[in-house]
C-alpha cells in the first residue's frame, strides 16, 4: 500500500513537473502580469487604474507581483514571467543598454537620501564611519556624489554593501553610523531613528541630474503588443490625472492594503516626488520635455561610466515617446 | 515551509547519526545541513529581491509578515552570498559521497581514492566563491562570473546525475529483500531532497554578491520567477517533493529505530546472559531431571542385586542406559562450556565449500537419512574460524530439519543449503519448507535460552550461538519466515577475494 502511495505521489510530481514552465492562459480579457515595488511611487497610478476602473474600460486585467528592485523586474521580464514593470532611477541604466524599453514616465523622484545617524550632522562627519549602501544603485550614486562634494572618497569611510531592507535594520539597530538609500526606506529611517539627519537628497544635485521613475517593457513585447501598451498607458495616465494632485489619502489607503503596511507610513511618502498627471506626461512627450529629462539622466550615467553601448543610443531608441503621445489622446 | 522542512530533516538526520554511527549517517547530516543552508540563503534572497507571486508566498514564508521579517534581516551581501555558496556546493558533494558509500559497483569499490577525489571540485569552488576572491576576480571582467558559474554548474550537475544514477542502479541491482527495502527509503529520501535542491541550484551566488549589479545577467533565470503562471504545478512539485521527503525520512527513521532497538537488545541480551538466571534455572532443571532419572536406574540396579537370582542381562541394560545418560550430559556440558569459554575466534582464509562440507558431515551424523539440496556457486573464500562457523551452520541445518519434521511433510519436506556470491558478500542461505516461525517469535529466536521446543532436549542456545558467531565474523544474519510455509535464513559474510588465486577470473562487480 505504502509503495502504491509513494508511486502515486511520484507520478503526480512528474506530471506537475511537466506543467512547470508552461505558458499562461488568456481568456477574453487581456491579462497583464505587472511587476511593482512596495512603495507609493510604484503603486499610486496602477492602484487607481484598477480601483477607478480605467483598466477595466480598456479590457485589461492585471496580476500584480511584488519585487524589491528594478533589475530583478527586468530579469523576470526576460524570463517571460512579467509583461510590464515599474523601475526606479538606477535600473534605467539597463534601458539605455538595450535591455528594456520605457513606455511611460511615472514621476520625477526625490526619494534617494544620504542619512546620518545620531551625532552625524554633515557629510564631513562620515570620515572613518560605517556607512551602509547598495552598490550599483542610486544609493551608491548619491553617496559617491555627496562624498565628492565634501572633498572625500569611498576610501574615507567604512563602506558596507547591503540590500535596501538590511540597511533599514542596520540603521535602526545602530549597526552602522549612516546610510544611503531610497524611499520608502529613507523615510522609515528618518521617522523611526531618533537623531537621524538627512544629509543630502536628489534635490541637492538637481542641477546635475534628474531622478526618474518609469514603466518599462521588453522591446520585443513592445513591438508585438503596441496596442495593448497604448491601452495600458492610457489607463495609467487617467489614474495619474486622478491622483497626482488630489485623492492622495484615498490612494495611500489602496496602496497600504496592497502592500500590507500602515496607511500613515504610505501617506507620508507622497512627498517623495513630483507627481505628474497623464496629460502633463503626454504633453511633455510631445514638446520634448520628457525627452529632455531622459537625456539629462542618460548623460549622468554616461559620465559615471555606466553605459556599455558604443555609440551611446539616442533617447528615442529606448523611450517610446510616440506611444506616450498616442496614449495621451483621450 | 521549505525552511521548516529542512530544519526537521536536519534534526532527524542528527538523531539517526546518533543512533547509527556510520560514515553514511554523517554524510546524511551534511546533506541535510547543506540543503538547509541553501534554502535559508535563497529564501532570504528571494524575500529581499521579491518576485514571488501571492500564491507562492504562503508556500515560502507562511505569511507576508514573516516574509517582511526575513526581508529586513540584517546580513551583508557577502554573508548571504556565501551562505548560498556553502549550501549549493556542499549538497552535491555529500550526495556523491552517499552514493559512493552505498554503491557496490565494482568500478566504484575498487577506487578507495574516489571519496577523497570527489572533494576536489567543491573545495576549488568554495575557494573561488569566497567573497573577497570572487569580487577581486570579477570586478574588472564580468564575463569571468559566467565562466565560474558554468564551471560550478557543470560539476554540480554531473555529481547529481551520477549520484542519482548510482543510487537507482543500486536499488535495482540489490536482490535481498531487506537490503532493497532499506535502500528504497534512502533513494526516495535522497531523490526528493535533490528535487528540492534542484529548484534553486541554478541561482548563482554571484548574483547575490552583486545584488543590484545592472550588468549581471541572471544565469538561466531564478526558477521561482519562471513559474508564476502555472503556480499550482509549482506548488504541487514542491509539495510532492516534501511529501516524498517526509515519507522517505519517516521510513528511514523507523528503520533506524529498529536498528537502534536491536542494538539495545544486544545490551539486554548480554545482561540476560551475564546474570544467567534463566540459563542457570534451565541448566539446573535439566540436570536435575537427568540425575533423577539416573537415581531411578540406580534404585532398580540395587533392587536387581537384592533378587535371589541376579539378572545380569537386566543389569547390563540399566548400566547401558546410565552410560547413555552420562554421555548425553557430558555432551551438553561440553557444548555449553565450549561456548562460554570461547570469547575469541581465529579467522583464516577458508573456502566456503569446506565449511559447507564440514557442516553437512556433522549434520549427516545426526540425521543419516536427512536430505539436503546443496547448491554451491563457484569458488568463494571468506575469513573464518572454521570450527565455530561450521558449528553455527550445523545448528541452522538441524533447526531446518526439525522444522521440516515438525511440519510432517513426508517426502516433500525439503532443506536447501545454497552458497553464492552477491556483490561484496558471500551468502549462505538455508531454507526449509517446515512449520515456519510466527512473526511474534521472530524477534525472540535469537535470545539465549529461548526455545519453543522441550527444554529437556534443547537448551535454547543454538540460534544465540549462531548469531554471536556470525557477528564475530563481521557478518549479518537475516530471517524471513511464514508460518506453515517455511523459513529462510541468510548469513552474509564479507568476501575474501584476494586469497583466491584465480582472482583474475573473477567477475568483479558482477550484479544479479
Amino acid at each position: 500500500m505504502k509503495k502504491r502511495i509513494l508511486g502515486l505521489v511520484m507520478a503526480v510530481i512528474m506530471i506537475a513537473g511537466m506543467f512547470v514552465g508552461c505558458g499562461k492562459s488568456n481568456g477574453d480579457k487581456i491579462v497583464l502580469n505587472v511587476a511593482y515595488m512596495p512603495n507609493y511611487g510604484s503603486l499610486w497610478a496602477i492602484e487607481n487604474a484598477i480601483e477607478q476602473g480605467y483598466l477595466a474600460e480598456e479590457g485589461i486585467e492585471v496580476v500584480l507581483t511584488e519585487f524589491q528592485d528594478g533589475p530583478t523586474i527586468i530579469a523576470a521580464m526576460e524570463s517571460g514571467t512579467i509583461d510590464v514593470g515599474y523601475i526606479g532611477q538606477g535600473a534605467h541604466k539597463l534601458c539605455i543598454n538595450g535591455r528594456a524599453s520605457i513606455f511611460a514616465l511615472s514621476h520625477i523622484s526625490n526619494g534617494d537620501a544620504l542619512i546620518g545617524g545620531p551625532g552625524i550632522k554633515k557629510v564631513e562627519d562620515l570620515k572613518g564611519k560605517k556607512v551602509a549602501y547598495s552598490s550599483g544603485t542610486s544609493s551608491e550614486d548619491i553617496l559617491v556624489n555627496s562624498l565628492k562634494k565634501a572633498g572625500m572618497t569611498m576610501n574615507d569611510i567604512q563602506a558596507f554593501d547591503m540590500d535596501a531592507s538590511a540597511i533599514v535594520t542596520a540603521m535602526l539597530s545602530g549597526g552602522v553610523d549612516a546610510c544611503a538609500t531610497w524611499s520608502p526606506n529613507s523615510l522609515k529611517i528618518l521617522e523611526e531613528l531618533d537623531g537621524a539627519t538627512k544629509l543630502t537628497d536628489n534635490m541637492t544635485f538637481a542641477d546635475e541630474t534628474v531622478s526618474l521613475a518609469s514603466w518599462i517593457v521588453m522591446p520585443k513585447y513592445a513591438e508585438e503588443n503596441r496596442e495593448v501598451l497604448v491601452k495600458f498607458t492610457r489607463a495609467l495616465f487617467k489614474a495619474m490625472d486622478y491622483a497626482a494632485k488630489d485623492h492622495q489619502d484615498e490612494t495611500a489607503a489602496l496602496i497600504a492594503k496592497q502592500i500590507a503596511q500602515d496607511k500613515d507610513g504610505v501617506y507620508n511618502q507622497r512627498g517623495d516626488a513630483n507627481w505628474l498627471t497623464g496629460k502633463e506626461v503626454a504633453a511633455g512627450a510631445a514638446d520634448g520635455t520628457v525627452e529632455g529629462y531622459y537625456e539629462l539622466q542618460k548623460q549622468t550615467f554616461v559620465n559615471a561610466g555606466a553605459v556599455e553601448k558604443d555609440p551611446v543610443p539616442a533617447v528615442s531608441d529606448y523611450v517610446l515617446l510616440d506611444l506616450m503621445i498616442e496614449a495621451g489622446k483621450y | 515551509m521549505l525552511i521548516l522542512l529542512a530544519v526537521i530533516l536536519v534534526i532527524i538526520s542528527i538523531w539517526m547519526a546518533v543512533a547509527k554511527k556510520t560514515r553514511e549517517s554523517g554524510y546524511l547530516v551534511g546533506l541535510c545541513v547543506s540543503l538547509l543552508l541553501e534554502i535559508c540563503g535563497i529564501m532570504i534572497f528571494i524575500a529581499k529581491k521579491g518576485g514571488v507571486s501571492s500564491e507562492l508566498l504562503p508556500l515560502f514564508y507562511f505569511t507576508k509578515k514573516i516574509k517582511t521579517e526575513v526581508q529586513y534581516l540584517m546580513i551583508t551581501l557577502n554573508q548571504l552570498g556565501f551562505l548560498v555558496v556553502l549550501g549549493r556546493t556542499l549538497f552535491p558533494f555529500f550526495l556523491a559521497e552517499l552514493a559512493i558509500g552505498y554503491s557496490m559497483v565494482g568500478w566504484v569499490r575498487q577506487k578507495p581514492w574516489l571519496p577523497v577525489a570527489v572533494g576536489g571540485f567543491p573545495v576549488i569552488t568554495l575557494a573561488l566563491y569566497l567573497p573577497g576572491v570572487y569580487r577581486a576576480m570579477t570586478s574588472q571582467e564580468s564575463d569571468i562570473s559566467m565562466y565560474l558559474n558554468g564551471f560550478a554548474m557543470g560539476w554540480m550537475t554531473f555529481y547529481i546525475i551520477a549520484s542519482i544514477v548510482l543510487l537507482f542502479y543500486e536499488q535495482f541491482a540489490v536482490s535481498f529483500k531487506f537490503a532493497k527495502r532499506q535502500l528504497r527509503y534512502i533513494v526516495v529520501c535522497l531523490a526528493s531532497m535533490t528535487g528540492i535542491y534542484l529548484l534553486f541550484y541554478v541561482q548563482d551566488p554571484g548574483q547575490i554578491y552583486y545584488f543590484y549589479n545592472y550588468s549581471f545577467r541572471w544565469m538561466s533565470d531564478a526558477t521561482y520567477m519562471r513559474v508564476n503562471a502555472p503556480w499550482h504545478a509549482y506548488v504541487l512539485l514542491i509539495g510532492g517533493c516534501t511529501v516524498c521527503c517526509i515519507m522517505g525520512f519517516g521510513s528511514l527513521y523507523r528503520f533506524t529505530r529498529l536498528h537502534f532497538e536491536t542494538d539495545k537488545e544486544d545490551v539486554v541480551l548480554e545482561r540476560k546472559f551475564d546474570t544467567a538466571k534463566i540459563g542457570a534455572s534451565t541448566f539446573v532443571h535439566s540436570m536435575k531431571n537427568q540425575l533423577l532419572s539416573s537415581k531411578v536406574i540406580f534404585k532398580r540396579i540395587g533392587q536387581a542385586y537384592e533378587q535371589p537370582q541376579v539378572d545380569v542381562a537386566k543389569i547390563k541394560e540399566y548400566v547401558d542406559t546410565l552410560e547413555e545418560f552420562n554421555n548425553a550430559m557430558l555432551t551438553r556440558m561440553e557444548e555449553l562450556y565450549s561456548f562460554v569459554k570461547s570469547n575469541s575466534i581465529y579467522m583464516v582464509p577458508t573456502s566456503m565449500e569446506d565449511i559447507a562440507e564440514d557442516a553437512l558431515q556433522r549434520f549427516r551424523r545426526k540425521y543419516p537419512t536427512g536430505q539436503i539440496d546443496v547448491s554451491l556457486e563457484g569458488e568463494m573464500w571468506i575469513l573464518s574460524d572454521k570450527i565455530h562457523l561450521c558449528e553455527a551452520l550445523y545448528n541452522l541445518l538441524v533447526n531446518a530439519q526439525e522444522a521440516v519434521d515438525g511440519a510432517d511433510r513426508g517426502e516433500t519436506g525439503k532443506v536447501t543449503l545454497s552458497c553464492y556470491s552477491r556483490r561484496q558478500y558471500a551468502v549462505i542461505e538455508i531454507s526449509d519448507n517446515g512449520i515456519g516461525i510466527a512473526k511474534s517469535h521472530l524477534k525472540k529466536i535469537f535470545d539465549p535460552f529461548y526455545s519453543s521446543k522441550n527444554s529437556n532436549s534443547n537448551w535454547g542456545m543454538g540460534l544465540y550461538y549462531v548469531r554471536e558467531i556470525v557477528k564475530s565474523h563481521l557478518g549479518t544474519l537475516q530471517v524471513e519466515s511464514k508460518v506453515g510455509e517455511g523459513s529462510k535464513i541468510y548469513i552474509l559474510l564479507p568476501r575474501y577475494d584476494s586469497y583466491n588465486s584465480d582472482r583474475k577470473n573473477q567477475k568483479v562487480g558482477k550484479h544479479e
